[in-house]
């Protein structure tokens, strides 16, 4: 295998090169797998990461948790923002965008696939009645999922006093009623969440001396 | 041609604009319905279609788009998801410089508690849960969160679960 080194070699705090560049094909090979072998974001995460990190130390433990911690606050699927980083790290932009597109490709075509199956089958009784609990169990996953989305910034407002607090619990009332009624488009209704936090955020900020 | 346009713009709007693989449900679920481009029962198939398919969890748009628009509604909408992600290179820039500040930390907090909030109960509204479905998701909570089953044994065990009690 050989690897081209982007300039003189740098190392990080545990020992990794962090300039290290790899083999195209290889680095694409890992997302279409990821693509098509996982089901559920959280597998294709797991798999990922167990490539990158654990199997081929391509990419360290403290730089994945600085890319995944991006991705949090990024638009769109964090996966995707994974692999556009991921890619621009060990190949350059042809890295990326390869990456995303060995990942979605495949997933996306298989996608379409199974919609048109779906499309066929709808009329069946026993297709609704299973795509029914389906999407139930979907529904419980998402719940989770948004719980633990929720959480971190619930728990930060708090830990910041009682402002903040009263103002992370006005954005979930205020968001729950917008999106119900539908009054108001729903990116006003997130773009709202995020104003109020940063008030309130900004003003406990300055109210609290040394903070 | 325009349709697909428009539903590249309604999909990428609703992805700019929100985090993981649904947070682009209330927007998209917004904008589709009061266009009569789409009802519930699209969505819930779309939604069973993304948890079928192999690979992330943010497709499902593709296939509600293929149900509305054919393939070159799902191109769009693939196209739609894909792009919003792209700004993590200037968000990797940005946020390295003023990521600590509190107006940054707030306003991230506060779109994640607003997508946190919409996102379950959109889902509520597209599924108009009666006791079975409320059931079934109260079991994929309990077995996921107690990190007792995995997703791809809870998803088949809901859909069995739907045969027999829906009929």
């Amino acid at each position: 295998v050989t690897e081209a080194v982007d300039g003189p070699e740098q190392f990080e705090p545990d020992g990794l090169p962090s300039n290290r560049l790899v083999p195209l094909l290889q680095l694409l090979s890992v997302w279409a797998r990821a693509g098509t072998l996982t089901f559920g974001g959280g597998s294709s995460l797991l798999y990922v990461y167990t490539s990158f990190v654990e199997r081929r130390s391509w990419i360290s433990r403290d730089t994945w948790g600085e890319y995944w911690a991006l991705c949090q606050v990024t638009p769109g699927v964090n996966l995707f923002a994974l692999a556009y980083l991921i890619g621009n790290r060990l190949a350059g932009p042809k890295g990326a965008l390869g990456s995303i597109l060995a990942f979605v490709a495949p997933s996306a075509t298989l996608t379409i696939a199974i919609a048109a199956i779906y499309q066929e089958l709808v009329r069946f009784q026993v297709v609704q009645s299973g795509i029914k609990g389906l999407v139930a169990a979907a529904a419980g996953a998402v719940w989770l999922v948004s719980w633990r989305m929720g959480e971190k910034p619930a728990r930060s407002s708090r830990s910041m006093g009682w402002r903040t607090t009263a103002a992370a619990a006005l954005v979930v009332v205020v968001s729950a009623v917008l999106v119900l009624t539908g009054i108001t488009p729903v990116f006003a209704m997130i773009l709202i969440g995020g104003a109020v936090m940063a008030g309130a955020r900004v003003v406990t900020h300055e109210r609290i001396p040394g903070a | 041609l325009t349709d697909v346009i428009t539903l590249f713009f309604l999909v990428f709007k609703g992805s700019l604009l929100s985090s993981g693989g649904q947070g682009n449900l209330p927007s998209i679920h917004q904008d589709l319905v009061t266009r009569g481009w789409s009802g519930d029962a699209q969505f819930v198939g779309a939604l069973a279609v993304g948890q079928l398919a192999p690979g992330p969890g943010g497709l499902w748009i593709v296939a509600l788009a293929y149900l509305i628009a054919g393939v070159p509604g799902a191109v769009a909408a693939t196209l739609a998801v894909v792009l919003p992600p792209i700004l993590i290179f200037p968000i990797n820039r940005i946020y390295g410089r003023f990521g600590q500040r509190a107006l940054v930390q707030g306003f991230v907090d506060g779109t994640l508690l607003a997508v946190a909030t919409a996102v379950p109960l959109i889902y509520g509204q597209i599924m108009d849960f009666d006791a079975r479905a409320l059931a079934i998701a109260a079991g994929s909570f309990a077995a996921l969160a107690s990190h007792r089953l995995p997703l791809f044994v809870v998803m088949p065990l809901g859909a069995t679960a739907g045969i027999v009690l829906f009929g």
